[in-house]
């Protein structure tokens, strides 16, 4: 009978960790949408020309500085 | 405006260190221009200065005086000669002190390129070319973009440089919008 309330206990216990390890629809929906938005959003940034700004890499031979209060 | 480099706000003119926007101490509140002289001169970005306060009026707080920190003698020789200028022209006398300058503090990053940073999809490009705040400071791209967003420079100067700022195709239709309306 101890054996038999043993065994039923261990099922149950299997039974629970199956179900959290099991693929669950609702969550493949939310990563598959996490994944397309990742991927869109590095579409995006690539898309966009994320290098240094051609007015940047131009250095002026000599600077003065100005400095101002403008009220 | 053609030759200006980069510009950044911060504090100057007072005597407490390390001086912040809520603890300003004896401070002004102060714009500080790195400028290209074979491209605009001394005198142009004064006479941008005269045009653009109100230097009559004595100002009520040091955070807000009118002050030309000149950083030579010819800086102070041009600022005192534009400043008579001025003050015959308009006929009233000017509150503008002309001060050597000694130490100028960073403002927070968040006043920096104040315009820019209200136009979400404009920083954001610029935030991904320089992650850094203190690069997006000195960007010269920012530094223009900022100043068409305030209302200098024409829309046919920004069509002729729009290029130079590595904007993507929808930035710089949404720029070229703003400074046309």
């Amino acid at each position: 009978m101890l054996l038999k309330g043993f065994s039923l206990a261990s099922i149950a216990t299997l039974l629970i960790l199956y179900a959290c390890s099991a693929p669950n629809p609702e969550n493949d929906e939310t990563n598959t949408r996490d994944k397309m938005k990742s991927m869109e959003q590095a579409e995006n940034n690539s898309a966009l020309d994320i290098s240094i700004p051609p007015i940047d890499k131009i250095v002026p031979i000599r600077t003065e500085t100005a400095t101002f209060a403008l009220g | 405006m053609k030759g200006v480099v980069r510009t950044r706000v911060g504090y100057a003119g007072g005597t407490k260190n390390n001086p912040t926007y809520h603890d300003l101490g004896d401070h002004a509140e102060t714009l500080q221009v790195d400028f290209d002289p074979t491209h605009v001169s001394y005198g142009e970005l004064l006479d941008i200065f005269w045009n653009s306060h109100s230097p009559t009026n004595r100002a009520l707080s040091k955070q807000y005086s009118s002050i030309i920190f000149y950083h030579d003698a010819e800086q102070r020789r041009l600022a005192m000669e534009t400043r008579d200028r001025q003050s015959a022209k308009i006929q009233a006398a000017i509150y503008t002190e002309i001060v050597p300058f000694s130490e100028f503090y960073m403002a927070e990053a968040y006043h920096q390129k104040y315009l820019l940073q209200r136009e979400p999809s404009l920083i954001k490009e610029f935030e991904l070319m320089y992650p850094l705040p203190s690069d997006l400071i000195n960007s010269t791209a920012a530094a223009r973009v900022n100043g068409y967003l305030g209302g200098y420079g024409t829309y046919k100067d920004l069509q002729l440089e729009i290029d130079e700022f590595g904007l993507s195709q929808s930035a710089r239709t949404k720029l070229l919008n703003r400074v046309r309306a």
